[in-house]
């Protein structure tokens, strides 16, 4: 391999001096490059033509050019309202859910007797995912006499209308995925374990405190980690469909009809599979521009012990 | 450690006490809150329908096993036993090609330069951008023509091309948190890089491998939707299917008792994996391993 | 890559336009559905587990091995009587194997369209009547009957016609009949002095209902989801003041504004008096009306629904289950039930074995035997010969009997295709729960619906 590397890089000099060992990279990517050519690039080409069609799932469409688009921002009455819910979601569920997910972590992370039990026991709402048990048990806990308004009379707290108040049902809607944080809390334990304790045995000689140890320490090492996640958890929350469908099915008044199940009802119940392609890539864009900023961002406080690639 | 820290060590020691029952007395507590559903959806398997939706008492008036029983034979043909291996079936092979493949690539993203890798990068990401209802119809029409519908092929085959830009991307992370001299240092010794990644970075790997391994693991147990459109016939049905094989909103009486008691016994497998897997979190390889 | 990442998404999305257009150019063949062999693909895979496959090419018709792919919907006590009719089928015809494809209700909706439109889709299937306008309206998905071996004359004409014809083509084979009834826990009625054998008018139940909830506010004599609002009060209020659909088949509005006001105000006021549970509190319900925990405790007498779905509410309370005529205003032009036929079976018009199929659907509907062994787990069974059958056996339920029947009588209409429109429904739903929760009022509800449907039908009706 070194030897063709040497004898390809005189050859394409004049042009750009290829890294090293590029071929073995591409090699490496290359399972990916076929199953993206093969299963991957036809779905995303096909979702991006069709919604400049009104393609149904039972019949051929036909070409109507922007129309979807432009209708989507002049006559649809519920696009933007359904994109401000989502961001909004997002915006409630995301950090409360990472925040929550970190501080969990840490304390799992302790070296305690039974932790492991510990572990399992804050997984298994995970483990739960969109079932029926789950929507089921969220009508008891959050209905008018459920159980969550009948603690809340405990304190003298009046009754809360969780799933029946527009507004309200978002948040209660949020606090599912909030309480599903396994996910994350999972890879922060990863992340956590790839902490040198070594640095926090430096930190306690000098006589760094806990908290100073946790900003200083904990959170720059893990912050590749903390990025993916907060990546991640946007991205899925900006398509959020599950816990809605589950639960609220878009209600009531369409106070929890996030973009992601208008997507679907589009497709599925309406037939519409050309405009919901055509809501699909408006919801593509805007999640690419949020990722893409988060990216730039990360500049600034993702710090790679890899010394950053570019 | 020095022996002019000893003293301050037995006092901090008594401080930790303190702290230590503090920290379980907040587990317990936030536990509760975790572990109440599950024990509800375990008593809820006791219940009629009328006491289940009626009364909101924890605890059931009886205690049988008949759910259990009657939910395992399933509804016709095929028992528990069949749709259980099925969910096997696809979800470890699955599972397996999926921490094999990812991690290659996530390695051949992380590590190395190349043209257009940015752009690929970006291609990749995005392709985790557009919600599945609008996919679905057009990977469907792929699979189909690739004449796998009703197997597990499309569950299998996009695995093992790392078609999971979320792993890959995950795995990435969890790379570029490892110092590179270590790879460095390890070529010096003559490793190509595939044996540096053997040799050195997957063992490093596994506490990010284990969470592959436990997302793809839940997240294809789970999966209703796929297995409902790419399998067809009864005898391929996995758990999921079955579990909701039952239930028809539409008019027909929903035994949820022993719908709730198979959920609680699908739950079972993950939540094994999961107990038997985090060791791998916290367990250290960290200082020995890192030290190179 | 971060700081160039702007330039680079500029290029993957324009690199992803220019495959898009390139994908256009030769466009057609490659996004629509897949060629049509891939049905005989399927059907071999399925049968190459045990049978030999079909010998197509020779042999007489009644001799030939066929495999049929028959799909269903339903809960487990439909899924093992059919196994078991499918079984005894078998038997009967040996030359004949059935793959039963049967699942829950989620998702199977999705499932159908996805594997029709992919020429994947099953010989037989279970569908609701509501499916068949946008299915057939898309492309001849569905079989004529007129032209297979099943037996048409034992369906009531008006139902076949009403509920299961496109086009002038009988596409859709009822296997229950029915309409809207109410519920009623026969407990709650016994208590409140709910006459179940009147017709009550609207303003009736409201002063009951407001008798009831002042009496005991934790009581209400109904509750209603969304999707019973929007199908079934508005639309049998709208029908008995104008007899008929809410559109008409030439794409015109059957109701003006002051009469969806007025529904709209009967509404507003179910709410008002209390007769009806806070939309807010069922809303947590939605769908699934029987979970409803005022319903299963009996502090709710009532549930609107159609009348296959007794079972379910049956079995969801522990006092005895009855029924009741809904309300009916005076001097209604029609009592607002729509009776027809809710759900049937279509034939797969790709299906290579059409005849057979046909056969097989014939058998389940009108023979003694499939009768005897299938009973109501679809419903009120639709046939002249499964009525027969059951009723020399005393096999029908007798709730579900005189809920088909008090919806029957009456004079009740049956609801066209149009007006069943998704979009449409979607709008009047919305429109509802503005009106509930106070957003518009019901002129301005009723003067938005009539202007958002005169432009929707426009587009609809150019299509």
């Amino acid at each position: 391999m070194a030897k063709a590397n040497a004898s390809a890089v005189p050859a394409v000099k004049k042009v750009r001096k290829l890294p090293r060992n590029w071929k073995w990279g591409v090699a490496f990517i290359t399972p990916w490059i076929i199953g993206f050519l093969a299963f991957q690039l036809y779905p995303l080409l096909a979702s991006l033509y069709y919604s400049f069609t009104d393609f149904s799932v039972l019949a051929d469409g036909k070409w109507v050019g922007v129309e979807n688009y432009v209708k989507l921002f002049t006559k649809d009455k519920h696009f933007l309202k359904s994109l401000w819910l989502t961001v909004k979601y997002a915006i409630m569920s995301v950090p409360v859910k990472l925040a929550f997910a970190l501080f969990i972590a840490m304390l799992l992370n302790m070296k305690l007797r039974g932790i492991n039990m510990f572990r399992t026991i804050y997984y298994l709402p995970s483990i739960m995912g969109g079932s029926v048990a789950v929507s089921i048990l969220w009508k008891f806990l959050f209905m008018q006499d459920g159980i969550v308004n009948k603690a809340l009379a405990v304190f003298h707290i009046p009754a809360v209308s969780w799933l029946g108040d527009p507004n309200m049902a978002l948040v209660t809607v949020s606090l599912l995925v909030v309480w599903q944080f396994g996910s994350s809390m999972v890879l922060f334990l990863a992340g956590l374990k790839n902490v040198p304790q070594e640095l926090y045995e430096a930190a306690s000689v000098d006589g760094a405190s806990k908290v100073r140890q946790f900003f200083k320490i904990t959170l720059p090492m893990i912050t590749p980690i903390v990025f993916f996640n907060l990546m991640m958890q946007t991205i899925n929350a900006l398509q959020e469909f599950t816990s809605v469908s589950i639960i609220t099915n878009g209600g009531p008044n369409r106070g929890t009809y996030l973009l992601g199940l208008k997507i679907y009802e589009e497709a599925f119940t309406n037939s519409k599979m050309g405009y919901a392609s055509a809501t699909s890539w408006v919801l593509f864009a805007i999640v690419l521009v949020v990722t893409g900023l988060l990216f730039k961002t990360s500049d600034a406080w993702v710090y790679y012990e890899d010394g950053g690639m570019n | 450690m020095s022996k002019s820290n000893a003293v301050v060590v037995t006092k901090a020691r008594k401080k930790k006490t303190w702290k230590r029952i503090i920290t379980y007395a907040f587990l317990v507590f936030v536990g509760f809150f975790m572990i109440y559903p599950l024990v509800w959806l375990f008593f809820s398997t006791f219940k009629t329908n009328t006491e289940l939706f009626g009364k909101l008492s924890f605890f059931p008036e009886t205690f049988t096993w008949e759910a259990f029983v009657n939910g395992w034979k399933g509804s016709g043909q095929y028992t528990y036993t069949t749709f259980y291996l099925n969910t096997f079936a696809l979800v470890l092979p699955t599972v397996i090609v999926t921490v094999l493949s990812t991690g290659i690539v996530a390695y051949g993203f992380a590590r190395f330069k190349f043209p257009c890798r940015g752009a690929l990068f970006v291609l990749m990401i995005s392709t985790l951008m557009l919600p599945d209802a609008v996919i679905i119809i057009p990977r469907y029409v792929v699979f189909n023509q690739l004449g796998w519908i009703d197997t597990y092929m499309p569950f299998w085959i996009p695995a093992l091309f790392a078609c999971y830009p979320f792993f890959i991307f995950m795995q990435m992370q969890f790379l570029r948190g490892i110092p590179r001299e270590l790879d460095e240092s390890a070529c010096v010794d003559g490793c190509n890089p595939f044996m540096t990644y053997v040799r050195i970075l997957f063992p490093l790997m596994k506490p990010a491998m284990f969470s592959v391994i436990i997302f793809q693991f839940l997240w294809r147990w789970n999966d209703y939707f796929n297995n409902l459109i790419y399998i067809s016939s009864v005898k391929k049905y996995t758990l999921s299917l079955a579990l909701k094989m039952s239930i028809d909103s539409q008019g027909a009486v929903t035994q949820w008792n022993q719908v709730l008691a198979m959920s609680f016994v699908s739950m079972i497998p993950p939540t094994l994996l999961f107990f038997f897997a985090q060791k791998y979190f916290v367990e250290g390889i960290t200082t020995s391993g890192l030290k190179g | 890559m971060r700081k160039s990442l702007k330039r680079i998404t500029a290029l993957a999305l324009s690199a992803c336009m220019v495959g898009a257009m390139a994908g256009c150019g030769n466009g057609d063949s490659g996004t629509t559905a897949a060629p049509k062999d891939n049905t005989t693909a399927a059907q071999e895979k399925t049968t190459a587990g045990g049978e030999t496959t079909a010998a197509e090419t020779k042999g007489g018709d009644s001799e030939k091995q066929v495999t049929l792919r028959f799909s269903w919907w339903g809960g487990d006590s439909r899924h093992e009587a059919t196994l078991e009719a499918i079984k005894a089928y078998e038997k009967a015809h040996p030359n004949v194997k059935i793959e039963g494809e049967y699942q829950g209700y989620d998702g199977y909706y999705e499932k159908m369209i996805t594997t029709l439109s992919s020429g994947t889709a099953p010989d037989i299937m279970q569908f609701h009547r509501d499916w068949i306008a946008d299915v057939q309206g898309a492309k001849h998905y569905l079989a004529d009957m007129s032209k297979l071996p099943v037996d048409l004359t034992t369906l009531d004409q008006t139902v076949l016609s009403g509920s299961g014809t496109y086009n002038d083509e009988p596409v859709l084979y009822s296997c229950s009949i029915g309409g809207q009834i109410m519920y009623v826990n026969k407990e709650f009625a016994d208590k409140h002095g709910l006459d179940l054998e009147k017709v009550y008018t609207w303003e009736e139940i409201m002063a009951l209902g407001k008798e009831i909830h002042d009496a005991n506010p934790d009581e209400y004599l109904m509750t209603a989801d969304i999707d019973v609002l929007n199908r079934l009060i508005i639309l049998e209020y709208l029908a008995q003041m104008t007899g008929g659909s809410i559109v008409n088949e030439d794409y015109s509005l059957n109701f003006t504004e002051e009469q969806m006001t007025a529904a709209l105000h009967n509404i507003k006021d179910l709410y008002e008096t209390g007769t009806m549970e806070p939309f807010g509190e069922s809303a947590v319900f939605v769908g699934q009306m029987e979970q409803n925990t005022k319903w299963v405790n009996g502090q709710i007498g009532i549930l609107l629904d159609i009348t296959g779905a007794t079972a379910k509410y049956a079995a969801s309370i522990e006092a005895e289950l009855d029924c009741m005529s809904i309300p009916v205003m005076k001097d209604a032009k029609s009592s607002g039930v729509d009776f027809s036929g809710n759900m049937g079976f279509v034939i797969n018009d790709a299906s290579e074995n059409k005849e057979e199929a046909a056969k097989f659907l014939d058998w389940m509907m009108n023979d003694e035997e499939a009768i005897k062994i299938l009973k109501d787990c679809r419903g009120y069974p639709a046939t002249s010969t499964a009525i027969d059958v059951m009723t020399k056996e005393n096999l029908l339920n007798p709730v579900m009997k005189k809920a088909t029947e008090i919806a029957g009588d009456n004079n009740p209409f049956s609801i066209n295709a149009i007006s069943g429109n998704t979009e449409l429904e979607t709008i009047r739903k919305d429109i509802i729960q503005e009106v509930i929760y106070g957003d518009s009022t019901p002129e301005e509800g009723a003067k938005e619906m009539v202007e958002s449907y005169t432009e929707l039908l426009e587009t609809l009706k150019n299509k």
